[in-house]
């Protein structure tokens, strides 16, 4: 009975603890995905990459990558502000081997608050479509969502933590990020999902 | 002084002991991958020649890497892919949690590769498992923070160099 006394008398600060501190974290995980359902395309692709960069491994990036060299310098000074890289990248043999409701999981995530799609933004290469979200946390980018889907090609990229579209490029063909072809149409619009 | 004496040399057996268990603790989570492997595919490890053993070591350590071990597996069928999905399940459940995935890779011609990191200190532990149709190798390194910097940035460069770090002094 003792300790439940004391349990009830530490609730307030438990409550209070959680409050101050779970919040911010919450945030940052809203823009961190569950693209794991994409993994039943595995073994229906001819090839399947999946790649996780957490916190821990791209402040280490931040750390040791040199400020000397122009291109790692500009590398190390983008994953500063990230928190995660997720990709999930699947080549197909033939056409039809995927589905688009094989994304609508992720897509339904998406929809959620925060989250809007950028709607100017094309690939360059034929029969490829390209969308991309960006999460704002009041004036913040919180995170980046990139579905680049072809007939026989579908990559999920997510990037928690604060990147904008221009820079984006910047982080192609490296942590897995393959090289995306985007380009701009038009002067910057969004529209909710 | 005599029990001083017996004290300390208590002291430093179980400090010796410790250290035992401690290490046999660290080599934990490569046997656990090595014995997955042997179960889920139904397959034996092939003993690497102590030489040629030295002579991988000595050859990754002049590569700046550290704390390699090695389990090969030749010419044996891993071409049943319904056995994937157990190994994939078992190698996230025998993995502590310290041990994150950092990589995964599988093509139709059979190649299966999983890198996962863990912190080990100031440098960091990576295990590669890498499954083809007729072999397979488990690699478990420790590298430097900056090398693992330099192949964080292209991943499956990091699983090539890896295979063929392993595999290339391996004796016929």
């Amino acid at each position: 009975m003792r300790q439940i006394a004391i349990s009830r008398h530490r609730l307030p600060c438990l409550l209070l603890f959680f409050a101050l501190f779970a919040a911010p974290a919450t945030a940052q995980s809203s823009a961190r995905l569950q693209i794991n359902s994409l993994e039943r395309l595995a073994p229906r692709a001819v090839e399947a990459v999946d790649v996780n960069i957490d916190e821990r491994l791209l402040q280490l990036a931040g750390r040791y990558l040199s400020s000397n060299n122009a291109d790692e310098a500009q590398v190390r000074e983008l994953v500063a502000n990230l928190n995660g890289i997720y990709v999930k990248s699947f080549t197909f043999e033939q056409d039809g081997e995927y589905s688009p409701t094989d994304v609508d999981a992720i897509r339904a995530q998406l929809r959620a608050p925060g989250w809007t799609r950028i709607i100017d933004v094309r690939s360059r290469r034929e029969n490829e479509n390209i969308e991309v979200y960006i999460m704002t946390e009041g004036e913040r980018i919180g995170g980046l969502a990139v579905i680049s889907s072809a007939p026989r090609e579908l990559t999920v990229i997510n990037i928690v933590g604060s990147i904008d579209l221009e820079r984006l490029s910047q982080l192609e063909g490296n942590f897995g990020i393959p090289q995306l072809e985007m380009e701009r149409v038009n002067a910057p619009t969004r529209e909710r999902p | 002084v005599t029990t001083l004496r017996k004290s300390l040399s208590a002291l430093m057996v179980a400090a010796l002991l410790l250290t035992c268990a401690i290490d046999a603790l660290a080599t934990d989570e490569f046997d656990t991958v090595v014995r997955l492997v042997e179960s889920n595919y139904r397959v034996r490890r092939r003993r690497v020649p102590f030489l040629a053993n030295m002579a991988m070591r000595r050859a990754v350590r002049a590569g700046g890497v550290r704390g390699f071990k090695l389990a090969v597996f030749e010419d044996q069928d891993f071409s049943e892919r319904a056995l994937d999905a157990d190994f994939s399940s078992g190698l996230r459940g025998g993995l502590r949690p310290e041990w994150q995935p950092l990589l995964r890779t599988s093509s139709q011609e059979g190649t299966r590769a999983f890198i996962y990191t863990s912190a080990a200190g100031e440098n960091f532990k990576l295990l590669l498992i890498n499954i083809e149709l007729r072999q397979a190798v488990v690699v478990q390194i420790e590298v430097t923070p900056q090398a693992l910097v330099n192949w964080l940035r292209n991943p499956d460069e990091l699983r090539r160099a890896l295979i063929e770090e392993a595999t290339s002094e391996i004796p016929e």
